[in-house]
């Protein structure tokens, strides 16, 4: 293989992402414009996360991607291969070890630390899209603080359908200022976006744009004062492989049946290893 | 004082040194005839008690729709003041809206006044039902509850004699008099203490502007918010306002009580308007 | 050399035609059967909106066109005006074709396997990397025959997804007639399958990005192959007349309240196109889903749900030929042009 520099992008774009990053931490729930190279993976294919997560690589850092909580995901295992052999970082599938994370639509089920990063591949960095399309717009109403737009689809959707009609990229508010969009997770991990021990960072590629919740961070979802934030429910329900609950399922639907199982397969992975080791104890 | 509006002017093109020495009433003009600027609004000066009611009559291209715009911040002044002592907070030094920022221009327009449009097009966001047409007022307001601004979009909306099992209903499935109706019900959802009202039954067919003026008038008095009325049409005027303003070429012509300005008129433009209309 | 001389232009034209030919360079262009099986996607384009299946046709007029896929594209619509109409084929059910991808992005596992296949979706865009390591391909993946039901029918059987309902009886021939509004959804279909990949990308992608929202999530794409069958002129009898490549999308929306029964179901729209051209299936069917379906977004105008947008502006013929038209001398209506902009200005300046 032909020798480049190391984590691919060169040092000055490394640094100018850097100084937005530090400008994102710096306010939070911000977006912020950035250059955004082109990466050799397609746009809307995690190059947002990509370049916050090169710009980032330290020679002893190790590495995680996930895509959909599951490591082995076409989007994870292309990202990380390409990660590993532009940087020579060593990679793991195991939360805890990781000192980088990037993931597509899900946080890790295993708590994290103040040592690690969560960097999130981004396909929509602007919250407002759905009720203002414009740009300019957008600017105008971050700088008000005038949300109502969001308010009002809140109302429309808990006047016609009971509650939010948005399952995923749920609207929340940073530190009680910014409203922002947190990537398309699902609401059971909008509530562990708060209070973070972890840096979160986010990137959006194609649009050019990163934004950051610093750790410690209060993270509120787009809800009335009187109704509650309701999450999925996976009540009753386990792991068909492990037996794990309380966490989140995915569900598969096969002719006649509906199975259940880890959505973070490294945690699942994780559960039976321990399960095993306590029978050879 | 509610609302002081002081040497207020507004200008379209150049505007030159004698733009304003140039134009008004006695020069029977708008356009500067050294730069061709269009002096739309030149040195208005006048004040508004709260709860009081002022029409402004004129015939079009007069200003007076200009002028409700500028206070409305929908468009801004080249020079002059308006200075608003709403605020509780300011109500010694009063607030100069010329000079407001974006985010306190939003709040006065969410909070503090409210606007009716001619054509509920402009009042109104086709793309939200008629009731989060009023919520979105009520929620700029600050209420978070969604109890609360259900049943105060329900209970404007049957004050404005809008059947409520049509809270739902987008706004181009109603009638443009029903429109009018939710346009209103949004504007005063915040409970305003100031209320711009530009030709508000324009258009509307003659039995429904009597009803709707009635419903104006009344809920002027129940709610007790001062109000700005912007028409061509004396009727109206009469029928809602205390004091008039009469307005030609961007200027004022003439000032009073509205009995008086009605039967009484002392400009020759404003005799003019009266003979001709009554 | 005048480009307005009344004579020698006929001279001019054909030195014009000569160079390009020239430029070319037919003499040294690569065997036609070869260009099929090294740049299939090439000519799956042409194929697609040229709207005429047909290999040999599609290489011919890759070289004459000198690559440009649009111009070679024109050359098959050309072609099609001079066939006739043999028949009409039996309807094809994307359950039955014979799979070489199948991938679902709205279920984990999908019965019958995600099915990769051949793909550039994941490869490196790097010229230092190798496209593949070389490594062995299983048997599987090569002789065996795979059809799959479409990976949305669990959702069906399970009454989750709104149908539209029927209302043309006999679909519409857009090559035949082309309809007034209000525009059938069976010519939006003709008129979108064979609509320039481009165009159509970039109104599916406005869609995407908020000027109407459909929050597309892909139930089922597969691209493989399906069978042609008639009806017998004599026996009455189905027969199989051949199998072409084609291209499947399902794309699912948001949920809306179905007008037949006021219950809550999931919006769906359908993409289709000859040879394997996954970014066109997959524009379409958001281009299908935005048109029939209500959009999420309370923000702005929504172009990608305009069927008169649609339907007139993403024929590529259409477009490529009108904006090039340009360069066709104006300089009649030009002059008037400046005649109008003389009298203004001398009148202004009075």
């Amino acid at each position: 293989m032909i020798k480049r520099v190391f984590a691919f992008i060169d040092e000055d774009a490394k640094k100018e992402i850097r100084r937005n990053l530090l400008k994102a931490v710096a306010i939070p729930g911000y977006i912020v414009p950035f250059s955004s190279r082109e990466m050799p993976v397609a746009r809307g294919w995690g190059t947002g996360g990509l370049q916050i997560s090169l710009s980032l690589l330290q020679e002893d850092d190790c590495i995680k991607v996930t895509d959909q909580g599951c490591d082995g995901s076409v989007n994870a295992v292309n990202i990380r291969d390409f990660i590993t052999s532009v940087s020579g970082v060593k990679a793991t599938v195991n939360t805890r070890d990781a000192t980088i994370i990037q993931t597509r639509h899900r946080i890790p089920e295993h708590p994290l630390t103040e040592d690690q990063i969560l960097v999130f591949q981004v396909p929509y960095p602007e919250v407002l899209t759905m009720v203002e399309p414009d740009m300019a717009k957008q600017k105008q109403i971050h700088a008000d603080s005038d949300y109502s737009k969001l308010w009002v689809l809140l109302y429309e959707d808990t006047s016609q359908y009971g509650d939010s009609r948005i399952s995923n990229r749920y609207p929340v508010e940073i530190n009680s200022h910014y409203m922002m969009d947190p990537s398309p997770i699902p609401k059971y991990d909008i509530a562990r976006l708060n209070n973070s021990p972890a840096l979160q960072l986010f990137g959006a590629g194609r649009e050019k744009r990163l934004y950051a919740i610093p750790p410690y961070t209060r993270v509120t979802p787009l809800k009335f004062n009187d109704r509650p934030f309701i999450v999925e429910d996976f009540k009753g329900k386990s792991c068909k492989r492990c037996g794990a609950e309380g966490i989140f399922l995915d569900e598969i639907h096969t002719t006649g049946s509906v199975h259940y199982f880890c959505s973070d397969t490294e945690f699942c992975d994780n559960k039976l290893k321990e399960a095993k080791d306590a029978i050879e104890r | 004082m509610l609302l002081n509006v002081k040497e207020l002017t507004k200008v379209y093109g150049q505007f030159c040194a004698d733009c304003l020495l140039l134009t008004g009433v006695e020069q029977n003009t708008t356009i500067c005839p050294r730069c061709k600027s269009v002096i739309a609004i030149n040195r208005v000066n006048f004040s508004l008690k709260g709860n009081e009611v002022l029409g402004i009559v004129g015939e079009s291209g007069s200003g007076k729709s200009t002028l409700l715009q500028l206070i409305y911040q929908d468009i801004k002044a080249n020079s002059g003041q308006i200075i608003y002592n709403g605020l509780s907070t300011t109500q010694d030094t009063g607030f100069d809206l010329l000079d407001c920022t974006t985010t306190e221009r939003s709040f006065l327009r969410n909070i503090e006044m409210s606007m009716i449009y001619q054509s509920p097009t402009l009042g109104l966001n086709y793309l939200f039902s008629a009731g989060g047409n009023v919520a979105e007022k009520i929620i700029g307001s600050g209420e978070r509850r969604y109890k609360v601004i259900r049943e105060r979009v329900i209970r404007l909306l049957k004050r404005l004699e809008l059947p409520d099992s049509r809270v739902d209903d987008y706004p181009d499935a109603f009638s443009g008099g029903q429109q009018q109706r939710i346009q209103i019900a949004k504007a005063l959802s915040s409970s305003p203490k100031l209320l711009l009202l530009d030709e508000p039954t324009t258009g509307l067919d003659l039995s429904v502007q009597a009803k709707l003026l009635d419903l104006i008038r009344e809920l002027q008095q129940e709610m007790s918010f001062a109000m700005i009325v912007v028409s061509h049409d004396l009727g109206v005027i009469n029928h809602l306002t205390d004091v008039t303003m009469v307005m030609k070429h961007g200027s004022l012509v003439e000032y009073g009580l509205t009995d008086q300005i009605l039967e009484d008129p002392q400009h020759p433009y404003t005799q003019l308007l009266v003979s001709s209309i009554l | 050399m005048s480009y307005v001389a009344i004579k020698g232009g006929t001279d001019a034209i054909n030195a014009s035609k000569r160079l390009f030919e020239k430029r070319i360079q037919p003499e040294k262009q690569l065997p036609e059967k070869d260009l099929l099986t090294t740049l299939p996607h090439s000519c799956d384009r042409i194929i697609a909106e040229g709207a005429l299946y047909s290999d040999a046709l599609a290489v011919k007029a890759l070289l004459r066109s000198g690559g440009d896929l649009l111009e070679a594209a024109f050359y098959l619509r050309a072609h099609r005006s001079t066939c006739r109409r043999a028949g009409i084929a039996k309807e094809i059910n994307s359950d039955d074709i014979r799979i070489t991808r199948r991938i679902s992005s709205a279920f984990k596992d999908i019965d019958g396997g995600q099915i990769l296949g051949p793909s550039c979706d994941y490869i490196i865009r790097l010229f230092q990397v190798q496209s593949s390591d070389g490594g062995k391909i299983s048997d599987i993946a090569k002789t065996s025959v795979i059809r799959a039901p479409s990976a949305l029918n669990n959702l069906r059987d399970r009454d989750m997804v709104l149908l539209l309902e029927n209302t043309e009886g006999e679909a519409v021939d857009v090559s035949r007639q082309f309809p007034l509004p209000p525009y059938p959804r069976s010519a939006l279909m003709q008129v979108m399958s064979r609509g320039e990949t481009g165009s159509m990308l970039a109104f599916a992608y406005t869609s995407m990005r908020g000027y109407g929202d459909v929050h597309p999530t892909i139930g089922d794409l597969r691209t493989g192959m399906a069978a042609i069958s008639f009806t017998h002129p004599f026996t009455d009898g189905k027969v199989k007349i051949g199998e072409i490549r084609t291209t499947f999308c399902e794309t699912v929306g948001s949920f809306q309240r179905d007008p037949k029964d006021g219950k809550l179901r999931l919006s769906n729209g359908f993409g289709f196109c000859l040879g394997h051209n996954e970014t066109r299936a997959i524009s379409m069917s958001i281009l299908d889903l935005a048109i029939h379906n209500q959009g999420y977004s309370m923000g702005g105008a929504d172009i990608a749900a305009n069927p008169e947008i649609i339907i007139n502006h993403i024929d590529g013929i259409e477009s490529m030929g009108f904006t090039n038209h340009f360069k066709l001398p104006h300089y009649v209506t030009f002059q008037a042009d400046l005649h109008v902009l003389d009298k203004a200005r001398s009148s202004c300046s009075d």
